[in-house]
């Protein structure tokens, strides 16, 4: 173990030797032993370490041997000199082993250096030989490389004198072709091209034209040239606007003719003369155009002034005002003649387009013919679009009127007024009159374009004619649909009727508009007593125009529209056979309006007069629903006394549901009207109809068995509640949904029904004492008889309308029964008593 | 239609049915009977998605009517009656106490509190869903605001509703905790809960007939729907309290109540004495810009409660009535203006199984597409949003 450690130190100084011996190269690597070293100095050289703090180091460079010796005699005693001596000893016998060890090892490197040295002189002599070797081959390959360059030389040249006459090949095809390009181009008409061609390859023809090949290609050209040059003369001949064009082609085809001068001298100068000539008649062309438009556009307006007589109704108006307006003897309605001025436009028209036929042949630039044609679709058109904007405001302007006359009535009321009812009614007579006669003899004016020579005029575009026409109705119904759902203050609501009835205004309505703007242009702007009373009257709209409205948008969808079709297919049917106006309709292009859809127009009409009737219901339900909740509130139902008759509210219900009556049977049954409302309440009614007969031969029993049931409560607590819905499964479904027909004992039926059904919810709010309960159960009884007797009017009016009222009646006094503390009723013959005495108090 | 419908019947009749909002996974529904002379209860029902069943939870007795239920917004065992009896009505805090872990449906009621008003007609109670313990009694002529503790109830405020204002119903914001809107007669009114008083503002003659129901939008901060005795639905912009934004028809009776959908801003469904429920889906009114944030709506009523309100009945659209049609074509434009689906706002279905009047009706707290419903027979419908509709505002 010791002599391991002593070895291991040993060889840590031969490191730290030998690197101190190189240089500081070995300074890195022998660093950390260094380090150990100095760890292991203490513990292996204890003594040393002792003694050298007194005295000098051995190690130092400045170290004195002698002094160092003297020192140590003179300080150490003879036991540490003892000590001292064995460790130098030590020492030295280490450092001396070191010596020879380095020693040993420079040796062994100088031995191998001198080896190495040897190797390499024996070496280099080999490398001698090698070199020249190597030189001799190099020698050989520049040889062999020169000898392949020389040989392809000979290739290169040959290859390069190739392309040229490759070149010169490709150069000559051109030449070759020639004739047959000429040909080609004369074939195609270019003439110019090929007389460029010709031009081009002239000089080359001329030098070489006399040898071999070329004489052939020269010939030919100089064929294909002469047909040209004989094309072009014929063509300065017969062509007088492009003389210059076919002297200048001659001339590079180098035709020696002299008279070619003087032929484009004279082209030239016709040119000259002719272009001021041409914008002049242009211009004025241009001009006679314009005022062709305006004299007809003019002479339209004032047909149709004279067709609509609407200047007169409107100055009848503003001189009589009120109700006189809408007399059917009126003479603004009598007078209606079907001279809206289409045969003379007609005549006019064709008498220009005849005309202007006769020039179009010496101005062909001027594209007179088109132009005739365009002027004379626009006149037409305005015409159409003129006529029946005017006849949708006489319609607007009636209604108007109607409404004018009722606001008035309101402010007036005196005694010897017709009455609201009479003037509802005269209106709703005059509209339809209007409506009527108007179109009647508008579509017989418009056939005026058809009868007088205007055959000739429709001919080129009868397709568009009729789509004309079409657009012009279906613009016309749209729009009275429009104004009639303005006029009732009705707005889209998001309810399914409305978006119905509003439905093509997104496309159709742009159209409507921009007719709405031509319209006063015709008419000026809407003055008088109508304007005004728009204003006033707007805040309230009464109920009853909004009936008569209805009663319009249904004669129209009923009456109006079907007849419209009849007299569409007789005179105005496509020429292209059935189906034709349809297809011509979609093709004939963006500018002209959509054309009739009668299917598309009846449905929204037809929703648009439901939609109104809903509306008529609503108003009147509201303020029938107003009254009933005040008067149900102003009771105290818990606490209240023994009923001596119905409350009053109930003579005042009747008496309204009287007045509503009186308005609706007035404007709606009247006898012998075209409207034929009875007709048309359909097969839906009819459906109604049966259940409420159902309904009618049980209602006896059902009366029984529900007062029956409501004298149970007092048994079971579960079974009353089962009993009731039994009793809920094999009635009516009381349902307020769907469209009331239009006929006043379904709409009467709805009114009523919004009352009762407010009475009834009203109650379900309350707490009822039994006197609250009898008192409702006397009201009831007191308006049944009543109301079935309004109902059921007017003949069969047993519309499932009257059903529902029935039901309600019943709900009213079981709700009633259900929120009472103390259901106790009335035995029927007290009622009967209770009943009488009131009415013969009254 | 064409979707399936569930249904489920009460014993007697019923008015009230509100969504228990706590429950946010399953859809949860408090129906409350107002049988006069029976003992009436409060059934929690639940619906079964995979049956497609509703299935009753919970049964509690309230001997009472039950005329309004105002759940906890946290909590499913704890809400607010409002009752009546003999004529008088007042509200009660309930919780139920139950053996726990059984499985009968049967759970007593424990009252924590009266909400005693000042009056014996209260009508409706709200309950913040902002500040939990803040809850809001609505009697005919006063409002009155409740503090909850553990230990019981605390009126803070009231004050009275104002003259010739008879108060029917409420709402409070689902974001901003101090603005409640209250139906008071044919009128809204709204008010700071910070400071009771006088309304901040008010929207005059918001329909022709008394008011019966407010619903606030769930995204825009300003908007509301009214709806009345008139038939009408009316949104409302509460900045601009003198012009309705939008009237939409459909009932023809009185609407009873009118729902925003919780999640959807153009899903608007009512229930009327009709028989009816409506769904509305008004995709172009629910794009239309919204600039005001949460903070401006406070001062917004109370600026616009100064300015006279116009006429609500006369809409710019019927100004232009002379004799051309050039008015009425602008008006349908106005509402022609086609949204990005080209959808116009309007009713898209009608669900007509009911056979009394529908006063109860609720959208499922828990999924937007379920909208239940109850009349006064005691019948519960549960619809869902037709396909088209859901795709329409899902893609």
């Amino acid at each position: 173990m010791e002599s391991g450690e002593d070895y291991a130190k040993r060889s840590e100084r031969v490191k730290a030797l030998l690197s101190s011996y190189y240089g500081d190269s070995g300074q890195g690597p022998s660093a950390p032993p260094g380090g150990h070293a100095q760890q292991g100095t203490p513990a292996g050289r204890g003594p040393p370490v002792a003694h050298i703090g007194g005295i000098a180091a051995i190690d130092t460079p400045t170290f004195n041997a002698d002094q160092h010796t003297s020192d140590i005699l003179r300080i150490f005693s003879l036991e540490k000199l003892m000590v001292e001596h064995r460790n130098m000893a030590r020492e030295i016998k280490n450092i001396d082993s070191d010596m020879q060890q380095l020693v040993y090892e420079n040796y062994n490197k100088f031995i191998t250096a001198t080896d190495t040295i040897r190797t390499m002189k024996s070496s280099i002599d080999a490398m001698e030989s090698e070199m020249l070797r190597l030189q001799q081959t190099a020698s050989v390959v520049a040889e062999k490389s020169l000898s392949v360059s020389n040989k392809l030389q000979q290739r290169r040249e040959s290859m390069e004198q190739l392309y040229k006459v490759q070149r010169l090949l490709r150069k000559l095809q051109t030449v070759f072709e020639l004739p047959r390009k000429m040909r080609a181009a004369l074939e195609e008409d270019a003439l110019d091209t090929a007389v460029g061609l010709y031009a081009e390859a002239q000089p080359l023809l001329h030098k070489y034209g006399g040898r071999g090949t070329f004489k052939v290609i020269a010939l030919e050209s100089d064929f294909v040239a002469q047909e040209i040059s004989q094309l072009l003369k014929k063509r300065l001949t017969e062509r007088k606007d492009d003389t210059e064009q076919c002297v200048l082609l001659l001339r590079k085809l180098g035709e020696p003719d002299d008279t070619l001068q003087d032929k484009y001298l004279t082209g030239r100068v016709a040119r000259v003369k002719r272009k001021p000539l041409v914008t002049l008649s242009r211009e004025l062309f241009g001009e006679y155009f314009s005022i062709v438009r305006r004299v007809v556009s003019d002479a339209a307006k004032a047909g149709v002034l004279r067709g609509s007589l609407l200047r007169e109704a409107r100055a009848q108006a503003a001189k009589e005002g009120g109700s006189a307006v809408l007399s059917v003897n009126s003479p603004a309605l009598e007078q209606l003649s079907s001279d809206w001025g289409a045969e003379a436009i007609a005549q006019a028209l064709s008498t220009m387009s005849i005309d202007v036929g006769l020039l179009a042949a010496h101005l062909p630039e001027l594209q007179l013919k088109e132009r005739a044609l365009e002027v004379v679709q626009a006149s037409i058109q305005q015409h159409v679009t003129l006529s029946f904007a005017a006849l949708k405001q006489r319609v607007i302007d009636a209604a108007v009127a109607v409404r004018t006359a009722l606001a008035s009535e309101a402010a007036d009321a005196g005694p010897g007024s017709a009455g609201p009812g009479a003037i509802l009614q005269q209106g709703s007579v005059y509209l339809a009159e209007l409506l009527q006669r108007g179109l009647a003899v508008l579509l017989q004016g418009l056939r005026g374009y058809e009868s007088a020579g205007g055959a000739r005029l429709l001919a080129s575009w009868r397709d568009q004619w009729v789509d004309l026409v079409q657009g012009g109705l279906q613009s016309f119904f749209g729009g009275l649909l429009l104004a009639s759902l303005e006029l009732a203050a009705l707005r889209y609501d998001g309810g399914d009727l409305m978006r119905e009835a509003l439905k093509a205004s997104g496309t159709a309505g742009g159209g409507l508009v921009g007719q709405g703007s031509a319209g006063p242009d015709l008419m000026g702007p809407p003055t008088g007593p109508a304007g005004a009373a728009a204003g006033a009257a707007q805040e309230l709209v009464k109920p009853g125009l909004v009936l008569l409205l209805a009663k319009l948008c249904k004669f129209l969808e009923q009456v109006m529209v079907p007849w419209v079709m009849e007299t569409i297919a007789a005179s105005f049917a496509s020429a292209g056979g059935p189906g034709g106006g349809g297809g011509g309709g979609g093709a004939s292009g963006v500018d002209l309006p959509p054309s009739f859809v009668p299917g598309e127009v009846a449905r929204r009409l037809s929703a648009a007069s439901s939609a109104m009737v809903l509306a008529y219901v609503e108003m009147h339900g509201r303020q029938l629903s107003v009254m009933v909740r005040r008067s149900t509130g102003s009771v105290s139902w818990l606490t209240c006394k023994e009923p001596r008759g119905p409350r009053p509210v109930c003579s005042l219900l009747l008496e309204r549901l009287a007045r509503v009556e009186a308005e609706a049977a007035g404007l709606l049954d009247e006898p012998g009207s075209s409207m034929g409302t009875g007709v048309n309440l359909g097969s839906s009614v009819h459906g109604a109809g049966r259940k409420a007969g159902d309904h009618r031969e049980s209602g006896a029993a059902g009366t029984s068995a529900l007062y029956g049931g409501i004298s149970n409560p007092f048994g079971g607590r579960d079974s009353s509640a089962v009993e009731r819905n039994v009793a809920k499964l094999f009635r009516e479904k009381v349902h307020m949904t769907g469209s009331v027909p239009l006929a006043s004992p379904a709409i009467l039926a709805a009114i009523a029904s919004v009352a009762l059904k407010s009475l009834l919810e009203s109650i379900r709010l309350e707490t009822l004492g039994r006197a609250g309960l009898q008192q409702l159960q006397l009201d009831v009884a007191s308006l049944r008889p009543h109301l079935r007797r309004f109902l059921l009017r007017g003949g069969g009016g047993k519309g499932d309308g009257a059903a529902v009222v029935e039901q309600l009646l019943e709900d009213v006094v079981l709700s009633a029964t259900e929120r009472c503390v103390e259901p106790q009723l009335l035995e029927a013959a007290v009622v009967e008593r209770i009943l009488a005495s009131a009415s013969s108090e009254r | 239609m064409g979707e399936p419908t569930t249904h489920y019947s009460l014993k007697y009749q019923a008015r009230v049915l509100v969504a228990v909002p706590s429950d946010t996974i399953t859809s949860k529904w408090l129906v409350g009977t107002t049988a006069l002379r029976e003992e009436n209860e409060v059934r929690m029902l639940q619906f079964d998605a995979d049956s497609e069943q509703l299935v009753c939870k919970l049964v509690y007795s309230h001997p009472a009517e039950v005329w309004d239920i105002a759940p906890c917004p946290t909590r499913d065992d704890v809400f607010v009656s409002v009752w009546a009896k003999g004529g008088n009505s007042s509200a009660t805090l309930w919780k139920s106490v139950g053996d726990g872990g059984q499985a009968s449906a049967q759970m007593q009621l424990e009252q924590q509190v009266e909400l005693a008003g000042q009056s014996r007609a209260m009508r409706c109670a709200l309950w913040s869903a902002q500040q939990t313990d803040t809850i809001v009694t609505l009697e005919e002529s006063t409002l009155k605001k409740w503090s909850i503790a553990e230990a019981g109830a605390e009126a803070t405020s009231s004050c009275p509703a104002g003259e010739m204002v008879q108060l029917w119903s409420g709402a409070l914001h689902p974001r901003n905790p101090s603005l409640l809107c209250t139906a008071g007669s044919n009128d809204v009114q709204t008010w700071d809960l910070r400071n009771l008083g006088r309304p901040m503002g008010e929207i005059k003659m918001a329909h022709k007939m008394p008011v019966r129901s407010i619903s606030f939008a769930p995204h825009n901060d300003t908007r509301v729907l009214t709806a009345g005795d008139d038939c009408k639905l009316r949104f409302w912009d509460l900045r601009n309290p003198g012009q309705a934004l939008l009237e939409l028809g459909g009932h023809r009776h009185w609407v009873w109540r009118a729902l925003y959908n919780p999640v959807h801003d153009s899903l608007v469904a009512s229930c009327s004495s009709d028989c009816c429920v409506n769904l509305y889906y008004t995709p172009n009114l629910a794009t239309a810009p919204v600039t005001a944030s949460a903070t401006e709506v406070a001062g917004a009523p109370a600026a616009g409660g100064g300015t006279p309100a116009g006429p609500p009945a006369t809409t710019p659209a019927a100004t232009a009535l002379g004799g051309t049609v050039v008015g009425a074509a602008g008006a349908a434009a106005v509402h022609k203006v086609p949204g990005r689906s080209g959808d116009l706002d309007g009713k898209v279905v009608s669900w007509d199984e009911h056979e009394d009047s529908v006063y109860g009706m609720g959208w499922s707290a828990a999924e937007p597409w379920l909208l239940a419903s109850l009349s006064f027979d005691g019948r519960v419908t549960v619809n869902r949003v037709p396909k088209n509709i859901k795709y329409k505002i899902l893609i």
